[in-house]
């Protein structure tokens, strides 16, 4: 407790003393402040464990303040709202906030990690896949106890997520310095302007900042420019929002947390939400990230980015630690001294890597009487738990090598200062390599492949002043790019206090006693445990490509997709390769920057909503009468009417005999139904069907095929010519787009001359098909100005009348194979005339049906359903339709010619027949194989070659019986043969070919 | 810190309803045909509009641009009957005219943040200078379908097919903080 209280400074900060915030780390009860991150109330609180690291097991701490932390991740909340993967630097405290570090600080991880990290070298689980075959199944089952990065909650999330489609000239992402100008350029032209930033106070380094912009403080110079964005239209500031990805088009999204930041959200706001941006233009301002050293035992709590030492300091009033050693290779770095030092700190000294730093920052750190070691560096840290003291060792003149012995400075902090990595992870995302650059020691941005530009940081830029104006600048652009102004930047002064800086130097892996193998582990990625020997291993190993060392090793491939290792990665694999940086180049990124919750990609299309429900108009009335569902595309059809204590098979018997002996009634508005009109309608579909349809007489029905240009089955189903010009097509429901759009690319592409047009009618009927003997004087009671008597109408007929007073379409047509009449009127009109079809089939005991019935029925008939009899390799003739095929057309059919192929004329096709199992009992599981023999050991091959397969099976009530229908080789030539089907029970059943019309094989039902 | 936003999430300021039903007939036709466009015209009592995604209206007759050869009309429920025959007494030629009126359902869309409701279920740009009143579009709405029409400010009309309602409608009542019938 004492050293919290010296950790937390007095003054100064973005912090709210005066509000104390509980929370909860690894079941210690802890407080902080309102305005801290979960890191830095940790860090005040003196906790230096965060975790133990994956591969080995070392004890880590926080080392950064952002999106770049590798080692505090931590999941937040319990039970089913528990989120992983987090970062404590990233996640705003609020009273009652529960974390728990990912990896747990004790028990396993710690355990099994001495024990793994000793065996898993660099491209462990390449060898280990390669290895004899067994051992990676040891090897998994260890490694998922031992490793992960958090546990997925196990329940459903509790929360909600919304996404939003958004428009905009011009979308900034990052309200830094160069990120706000760039937004106040945009927003006084009159674009529409989005700003986006992944902390919950706009500002970015600006937050931390000691300096002055035209003679105010940065913070007052902030709150102004905020101040002013408020006042625009068309400006949105989106804080808490992470631009996560950049996709083609200029498409970004951005994932804005709502909720996760409060104690108590209020109903019915989402904990996120997804904005899919399409923007004009993109100001890419995302800033640049301290580049760590790489030297022994850096891993150690206490080794700190030097950024984020000052910025613990100047915005969260928390110092890490009391003495501090800062080692660097630039001057910027220098102010972290000067920080530190204002905080009533020790600087035991600043250790530079230069022979002669002589900058405005380091003669004012000299002058504030701390001891700068010229041309050194800190090769190692000491400690168990945490840093106790550096190891500082001279260099020669290019730095590559100690030039003499180590001393030992006591510390309990070391801050280190490689240089900056701009972050370019949306450049890279939007397809530009990021190029290395000698002069920044940095990958910048490539060339733009997008309609987007960086600025600031994220371009490599690092004075204020030059944000500043570059913001401005690529603002202007951006902004006059999607039409608004000229392009002129209306430069303001920008004059800062920031004194100038001294070239920095190339630091990526300090030198040490003992060679790199040999070496303390030197890390590079701290939250995969990859190190600079591994680098140098893969390099031994022969790998070259960056891409391919990335996969070996592991580097860049956390959570945090290195963003703090890579280069350093980068420069070791360069160094050990004897190649330039430039020529290894560094890996592409892709989205997300940081993780993204499932929830938040799923957004409201959970649930009910997951996909969408199309009902008919009588879906209300089937729910009433107790209906069973079948889903048929995206359809909801009743699939059977159980009445109390009924099984399956036995409602589905009374249905199906119900059709056959007295009259039935089926829902089958869902079929696809395709209004075609036009002079050339005819020719239209003499093209598309297989059949002829150039002399079907109006108000007369043909079944129709379509074929693929391949000559195999695509569709089928009833067509009607409604007069002269206009065609009425009846598609399967579940293929009722598919068709529609067949039609419209050959219709458009193929054959423009044909004067025709097709419009979908599916919605606009609602049809029930009133089926069984008594199905005619059912119709008549309701139906009083159509002639139903067969003579005046006949068997594929359709006649225009009344339906209980609604103007309708009836079609006699069948496809139970009994009497039948479809009676198609208006949807809304839909449910009245089903009642008045009911209430006048009472008296006959009228029964409605469900798809299964009408699955049985048709089977009994051996008529086919496209895509459950056939799939897609089937012509006409397989499937015994060749009587719809008409050969011999003027222009021909899609389909026609390849109908010729010899592969289609095969002797020992597959062919559409029916089975029935001699033993009379047994309904075949449908898919069920078909064999020649019956296992035994003595003929294997009979077992073996597959002679068919089942397609269709239903117990059929009017025979009393099983049937099944069939795909047999050339099954037409074997009927009364014997086949064999083996249950997954190991049983074997006996079928014989027969042929699939199982009932009234003459048609004589149907014509009545 | 300022966030406009929140209060677009915590109560979406927008109601919706059931629009009472209308009468639609689909009009197919070579744009280049003046003599359907004017007898169109004559019949209707509304020019079909010409510049893609607008609309025509006068009284409870709205013509909507579809497509380059598609229009859809819009008239009270009842008149579609005799309109379809009116039309094709008056038009000659190639053409076509459907009644898809049982093929639609309408929502009736209102509110200060009713373009928020729109811009979570479609990818257009519902933004007022790009999408004022006399604009409609056909665009996909959340995992369906609509033709959304800009009535007047803060107000529209969702012609969603009819087998689709029942989503939309829960995916409305799950978006839109009120909703009134």
């Amino acid at each position: 407790m004492a050293e919290r209280s010296s950790r937390r400074l007095p003054t100064g900060g973005r912090i709210d003393r005066s509000k104390t915030v509980n929370f909860t780390f690894d079941g210690r009860r802890l407080q902080g402040c309102e305005g801290d991150t979960l890191a830095s109330a940790l860090l005040a609180n003196g906790v230096d464990l965060v975790g133990r690291s994956f591969k080995y097991g070392r004890p880590r701490g926080i080392v950064g303040h952002g999106a770049e932390e590798p080692n505090a991740i931590v999941s937040v909340g319990e039970g089913s709202q528990r989120t992983p993967n987090l970062r404590a630097t990233q996640v705003e405290l609020f009273g009652g906030l529960t974390a728990t570090s990912n990896v747990s600080s004790q028990g396993v991880a710690k355990r099994a990690g001495r024990i793994l990290g000793r065996l898993m070298p660099a491209g462990f689980y390449y060898k280990m896949f390669m290895a004899p075959a067994g051992l990676w199944r040891f090897w998994e089952q260890r490694l998922r106890n031992a490793a992960g990065l958090g546990r997925v909650p196990k329940g459903a999330d509790p929360d909600f997520y919304d996404k939003i489609n958004q428009h905009v000239d011009v979308l900034i992402a990052g309200a830094g310095p160069a990120g706000i100008a760039a937004t106040l350029a945009a927003a006084r032209s009159g674009a529409r302007v989005m700003l986006a930033d992944e902390q919950a106070e706009l500002g970015g380094s600006l937050l931390a900042s000691t300096l002055h912009i035209d003679e105010q403080r940065a913070a007052e110079w902030l709150e102004q420019a905020i101040a002013e964005l408020h006042t625009f239209p068309n400006v949105q500031l989106l804080p808490r929002s992470t631009v996560f990805g950049y996709y083609d088009h200029n498409l970004l999204a951005v994932l804005e947390r709502y909720t996760e930041h409060l104690p108590a959200p209020a109903q019915g706001v989402p904990r996120q939400r997804l904005h899919r941006v399409r923007a004009k233009q993109t100001v890419l301002a995302t800033g640049a990230v301290e580049r760590p050293a790489t030297f022994a035992n850096n891993d150690l709590p206490g080794v700190m980015l030097a950024s984020a030492i000052s910025v613990y300091v100047n915005r969260y009033a928390v110092a890490a630690g009391k003495r501090l050693v800062l080692f660097t290779a630039n001057d910027h770095a220098y102010q972290t001294a000067l920080d530190w030092q204002r905080s009533g700190r020790q600087v035991v000294a600043v250790v530079d890597v230069r022979a002669d730093p002589n900058g405005a920052l380091p003669q004012a750190v000299k002058a504030a009487g701390v001891e700068v070691m010229a041309g050194s560096a800190v090769v190692q840290a000491k400690g168990r738990h945490r840093v106790t003291g550096a190891l500082i060792a001279p260099l020669d003149a290019d730095g590559s090598r100690l030039a003499g012995a180590p001393r030992l400075l006591a510390c309990d902090l070391i801050g280190t200062s490689a240089g900056w990595s701009p972050l370019v992870h949306l450049s890279s995302q939007a397809g530009a390599k990021p190029v290395w650059s000698d002069e920044a020691l940095a990958f910048l941005p490539g060339e733009p492949r997008q309609q987007t530009r960086s600025a600031g940081g994220a371009r490599g830029t690092m004075r204020l002043a030059d944000c500043l104006r570059e913001g401005t600048q690529a603002g202007t652009q951006a902004a006059a790019l999607a039409g608004h102004s000229d392009g002129q930047a209306q430069m303001p002064p920008f004059a800062t206090d920031e004194p100038s800086e001294e070239t920095s130097q190339a630091l990526f892996l300090v030198p040490h006693v003992k060679p790199v193998s040999r070496a303390p582990k030197q890390f590079v990625d701290e939250q995969l445990d990859v190190t600079a020997a591994d680098i140098e291993l893969a390099a031994r190993e022969g790998y070259r490509s960056v891409e391919h060392v990335k996969r070996y090793t592991a580097l860049g491939f956390g959570t945090d997709q290195g963003k703090l290792g890579n280069v350093n990665g980068v420069a070791i694999l360069a160094n050990a390769l004897g190649q330039s940086i430039a020529e290894t180049g560094t890996t592409m990124f892709r989205p997300a920057y940081t993780p993204v919750a499932f929830g938040a990609m799923a957004g409201r299309d959970v649930g009910d909503l997951f996909d969408p429900e199309r009902r008919t108009p009588m879906h209300d009335w089937h729910q009433r009468q107790g209906a069973e569902w079948e889903d048929v595309g995206r359809w909801k059809r009743p699939w059977y009417y159980p009445r109390p204590g009924e099984t399956m098979r036995e409602a589905v018997a009374r249905e199906c005999l119900a059709a056959r002996r007295g009259v039935a009634i089926l829902d089958a508005s869902t079929l696809g139904k395709i209004d075609v009109q036009g002079p050339d309608a005819a020719m239209f579909l003499d093209r598309i069907y297989s059949g002829g349809f150039l002399k079907l007489g109006v108000g007369r029905c043909r079944y129709g095929l379509m074929l693929r240009e391949d000559g195999t089955i695509f569709d089928d189903g009833v067509v009607a010519r409604l007069n002269e010009h206009r065609y009425l097509l009846h598609t399967t429901t579940g293929n009722a787009e598919a068709v529609l759009a067949w039609l419209e690319l050959w219709r458009q592409t193929e054959w423009p001359e044909l004067q025709v047009y097709c419009t979908s009618v599916t919605d606009h009927w609602a049809t029930a098909a009133v089926v069984g003997p008594q199905s005619r004087a059912v119709l008549a009671k309701v139906c009083e100005d159509v002639d139903l008597s067969a003579a005046a109408f006949p068997f594929m007929a359709m006649r225009d009348g009344r339906v209980a007073g609604e103007p309708a379409r009836v079609f006699r047509i069948s496809f139970s194979g009994e009497l039948a009449f479809e009676v198609n009127v208006a949807a809304a009109a839909g449910q009245r005339v089903w009642d008045a079809l009911l209430a006048a089939g009472e008296e006959f005991g009228i029964t409605p049906y469900g798809t299964e019935t009408m699955h049985v029925l048709r089977a009994e008939k051996g008529f086919i359903i496209v895509g459950q009899d056939t799939d897609g390799s089937m012509t006409p003739d397989d499937m015994g339709l060749a009587w719809a095929v008409r050969r011999n057309k003027r222009f021909g059919f899609l389909g026609d010619r390849s109908l010729d192929l010899a592969d289609h004329q095969r002797p020992d096709r597959l062919q559409f027949v029916g089975l029935e199992t001699v033993d009379g009992e047994t309904v075949l599981p449908e898919g069920t194989q078909l064999v020649r023999g019956q296992a035994s050991a003595g003929n294997p091959s009979e077992l073996r070659d597959m002679e068919g397969h089942v397609t269709s099976s239903y117990f059929s009530a009017a025979l009393n019986r099983p049937i099944a229908l069939a795909m047999v080789k050339a099954g037409r030539q074997r009927h009364a043969e014997i086949l064999h089907c083996s249950l997954a029970t190991g049983r074997s059943v006996a079928v014989r070919i027969i042929s699939p019309v199982f009932y009234d094989p003459d048609g004589e039902r149907q014509r009545v | 810190m300022g966030n406009a936003s929140v209060s677009d999430v915590t109560a979406i300021d927008a109601t919706f309803r059931i629009g009472e039903p209308r009468g639609f007939l689909n009009l197919r036709c070579d744009v280049a045909n003046d003599a359907f466009r004017d007898g169109v015209g004559a019949t209707f009592g509304v020019a079909l509009p010409q510049t893609p995604g607008t609309y025509q209206h006068d009284g409870e007759r709205s013509a909507y641009w579809l497509g380059p050869d598609e229009w859809l009309l819009a008239m009270l429920d009842g008149e579609q009957a005799k309109m379809e025959s009116d039309l094709r007494a008056r038009l000659t030629g190639h053409y076509s005219v459907v009644d898809v009126s049982g093929g639609y359902v309408r929502f009736l869309l209102a509110g200060r943040e009713a373009r928020t409701v729109l811009r979570q279920a479609s990818p257009y740009d519902f933004h007022p200078t790009v999408f004022a009143p006399g604009r409609c579009v056909q665009t996909v709405f959340a995992k369906a379908t609509a033709l959304v029409v800009a009535t007047a400010a803060d107000q529209f009309e969702l012609v969603v097919r009819a087998s689709y309602a029942g989503y939309v409608r829960r995916w409305m009542t799950a978006t839109v903080a009120r909703t009134s019938s």
